[in-house]
């Protein structure tokens, strides 16, 4: 598995490149989660993010190493991003490569239910307005009860 | 002695992100109490039911866990990434 933490943006191109490098690589899933232009209170002009250097690191290896017990993966390549962003900037990368889609299907989005609930980040949004920390939601909650 | 981290909107009311304790309470209920004492503006952190408590890097639930001098605390609101 691999795990970046960092300020830097990310190369899709290049990381589908290492997932499918992988051996027995028959199926990849990716997905990328941006700055959204419009947050809970309105037009964005910036988004921070912060997290817990160590303990995020050693959560996503936890979270990546179950998706590893519960379905047979090539290769994980997890990406956040931290600091100051701007609206339509990647935030987070998730790619899992497998040898059938459906492990690489369930795998990714386990990933990503799990670290929106359980990796300590913290996102603020920057508005005309002011700036607000946001707030987690139920449904995010939910979609990691269900696995 | 016991070093606490703060963040995000923690981080903002305390005022900082980080603290040293010279002293080396024994469990996490006597670090609270300290905090209390020491910062008004704590309050708002010990008070809020949504708190979460990690003890090196592992969250832990409960008043009673144990420290020991050296020990990292960090208090922080629920998590918002990815």
């Amino acid at each position: 598995m691999y795990i970046r933490i960092s300020q830097q943006d990310f190369d899709i191109k290049e990381e589908y490149g290492f997932l499918s490098a992988a051996d027995s690589a028959g199926a990849i899933v990716t997905f990328s989660g941006l700055v959204r232009s419009q947050g809970e209170r309105g037009e964005l002009l910036a988004m921070e993010l912060e997290c817990y250097p160590g303990m995020t690191e050693a959560s996503i290896t936890a979270i990546v190493g179950e998706a590893e017990q519960k379905w047979p993966l090539e290769a994980v390549r997890v990406i956040h991003r931290i600091g100051r962003l701007q609206p339509g900037d990647n935030i987070v990368f998730v790619g899992v490569s497998a040898s059938h889609r459906a492990a690489a299907f369930a795998a990714a989005e386990f990933i990503m239910d799990y670290l929106k609930t359980r990796a300590p980040f913290w996102k603020k949004e920057i508005t005309a307005g002011g700036e607000y920390w946001v707030e987690q939601k139920q449904k995010d909650e939910q979609a990691a009860e269900r696995w | 002695m016991i070093r606490i981290k703060y963040f995000a909107k923690y981080r903002e009311w305390m005022q900082m992100s980080e603290e040293v304790l010279d002293v080396s309470p024994e469990d996490i209920g006597k670090l609270k109490r300290l905090i209390r004492d020491k910062h008004t503006n704590a309050l708002k952190i010990l008070d809020d039911p949504r708190c979460i408590v990690a003890v090196n890097q592992q969250i832990v639930h409960g008043d009673g866990v144990l420290l020991k001098s050296g020990d990292e605390v960090a208090f922080y609101p629920p998590v918002t990434g990815g």
